[in-house]
């Protein structure tokens, strides 16, 4: 790093008493988990919280869960790219979350049959074999999927406190924050999550407003506006544009893995689903939470979009332009753009709201990884290791299995944020590695839930095609072929990841359908 | 289409529900912790679990 970019990513507002509120939240979040381990002692109030959470209390563990820091940090790097064209993805979360919430597609059968996970459903409808494999895959690709998210949450703490500028500083605060999460997530359990998803929520809601409110004070409504339209053209406003990153197939694409997926068959919403009351509960917790679904992208678009104005339309941020966008031909690398939020939030929000932004992003990280740590490693506790157990498995060694996963977790996610070098967004590549699971899972729990005949060997057929997403991975592209420089050293793309995506779903759709009908299963008249 | 209307629509649109709902989810989800914690402490400790699937299963 140069002594400019160093000079430059220093510049903060970031305080001691900043410091002070981050330190004291994280102890009351601690403090949260050491209390309520108590009720951890099944694995329905460990994994599930009892089944006994409220409408509101769900809303809230739903927003905490799904505004994590991660996508926080992918959804202001979109729209730090593409502008407001990047909120149709927004309006598609809302929107497929208010159907599923108000026909309660998918969640609501899943409640009915009081399953704790998606693997379970497999069982119960198909076999046990699917069960397992369903298990293997859904843990394959979620902890793959996870891979990027101590990187990118870390990237933001030092984006924000003007530790950037210090070499090791990254690497120290992934350990750091991995650490603090591992002991959290293995005391309580889901019980301790969701309390602390409601301090997030609280604390998160209004000062992403607040930030919100400041940013448009500071830039100026139509100044943010115009500046876009002077960037990024009509691609900056029209998601249908080809060739900028988005285009029709990218929208479609997203109508699957951000809105039915997100909401209805990845396994981190649905475990807030299937730990309801009821299931009257579950369709108003989606309705509600449509709203926060939307926020959860919209927010932290706008966020990457005034980070863009700033670099282009403020004195204050002309030395990250340089940093950023280095003119053509100067040899110099432009900085990870994943840094241009916190950068920007660094300079814009004063002291004490800068320590609470942080304070509630380091909870949303927190909050992101111990439900998807407790998620993938109760999966492999109770649908890959449980079902092929002969003897019985205890109550405490299925916590304590689980407890030990978790850590195994937390050194795989340190090792992939260190050593990972794909070059994709990190939002189209967690569609991707997601895609592994959720292509065949959705065709699986689609027609096994709506369509009487699906067998045991479609399910199994269309669990499998999900394994051809891996070719939307940007090295597993380039070195298959499907992505390649040309003769002038542009990268051109056979089949962009999206288009993999869709023929993915198609693929195990058409097998689904395929298996069952020439292999029914004998024992069932019907689901 | 004019994309740019539409989307400062539904920006202010929908930061505005949200600034409700965040209001209503902090009351009542405090009332739904409490209820929840009173639940849990009633239920007491259940080393018989009833959520374990596979001794279900194994049982059938």
């Amino acid at each position: 790093m140069t002594d400019a970019a160093a000079e430059a990513l220093s510049r903060t507002n970031f305080s001691t008493i900043d410091s002070i509120i981050v330190v004291a939240y994280l102890i009351l979040s601690l403090g949260i988990g050491l209390m309520v381990k108590r009720y951890a002692s099944s694995m329905t109030n460990y994994i599930g919280a009892g089944r006994k959470v409220g409408t509101w209390l769900g809303v809230a563990t739903m927003t905490g869960t799904e505004l994590g820091l991660v996508t926080v940090m992918y959804s202001a790097q979109k729209g730090f790219t593409g502008g407001f064209a990047a909120f149709h993805i927004a309006a598609i979360a809302g929107v497929v979350t208010l159907f599923v919430g108000l026909t309660g597609f998918i969640v609501g059968p899943l409640r009915r049959l009081e399953v704790l996970t998606i693997p379970e459903y497999y069982e119960k409808r198909f076999s046990r074999p699917i069960r397992v494999l369903g298990g293997i895959m859904l843990v394959f690709a979620g902890v793959l999927n996870m891979g990027l998210f101590l990187k990118a949450g870390s990237m933001f703490i030092v984006g924000v406190t003007g530790l950037a500028s210090e070499g090791q500083a990254l690497k120290w605060v992934m350990i750091g924050l991995l650490l603090l999460v591992l002991i959290y997530t293995t005391l309580g359990g889901m019980i301790s999550v969701v309390l602390t998803d409601y301090a997030q929520f609280v604390l998160l809601s209004f000062g992403l407003l607040a930030a919100t409110l400041l940013a448009i004070s500071s830039l100026g409504w139509d100044t943010i506006f115009v500046t876009v339209r002077e960037q990024l053209g009509d691609a900056g406003f029209d998601p249908t544009v080809e060739g900028t990153g988005f285009g029709w197939s990218y929208i479609l694409w997203m109508i699957v893995a951000a809105g039915l997926i997100g909401s209805a068959v990845w396994p981190t919403a649905v475990s807030r689903a299937l730990a309801m009351e009821s299931e009257r509960a579950v369709r108003r917790q989606y309705c509600l939470s449509s709203i926060s679904f939307t926020v959860r992208f919209l927010l932290p678009y706008f966020w990457g979009i005034c980070a863009l104005v700033f670099l282009h339309a403020t004195p204050e941020g002309a030395d990250l332009r340089l940093l950023f966008f280095p003119p053509e031909g100067s040899g110099v690398e432009p900085l990870d753009n994943l840094y241009a939020m916190p950068v920007f939030l660094g300079r814009l929000l004063p002291p004490v709201l800068l320590g609470l932004i942080t304070a509630g992003m380091i909870a949303a990280f927190m909050s992101t990884h111990d439900s998807y740590f407790l998620c993938w490693s109760s999966v492999i506790t109770q649908d890959i290791v449980a079902p092929l157990k002969r003897k019985p498995f205890s109550t405490r060694a299925r916590v304590n299995l689980t407890r030990i996963l978790i850590v195994a977790m937390g050194g795989y996610v340190l090792y992939w944020s260190l050593f990972y070098r794909g070059g994709e967004d990190i939002w189209d590549y967690m569609a991707v590695t997601g895609g592994i699971y959720f292509t065949g899972a959705f065709v699986v729990l689609l027609l096994g839930i709506y369509w009487k005949r699906m067998s045991s060997l479609g399910a199994l057929l269309a669990l499998l095609a999900g394994f051809f997403m891996i070719l939307g991975l940007e090295p597993v592209q380039i070195a298959s072929g499907l992505k390649f420089r040309d003769a002038s050293g542009e990268w051109v793309e056979r089949l962009t990841s999206p288009q993999i995506g869709l023929l993915t779903v198609g693929l195990s759709l058409v097998l689904a359908i395929a298996g069952s009908l020439l292999r029914p299963d004998r024992d069932r008249t019907s689901s | 289409m004019n994309w740019e209307l539409l989307w400062k629509v539904f920006f202010v649109l929908v930061v505005s529900l949200f600034g409700v709902m965040s209001v209503f989810v902090t009351i009542f989800g405090a009332r739904d912790i409490r209820r929840l914690l009173r639940a849990l402490r009633d239920a007491g400790d259940d080393s018989h679990d009833s959520s374990r699937a596979g001794d279900r299963n194994e049982r059938r």
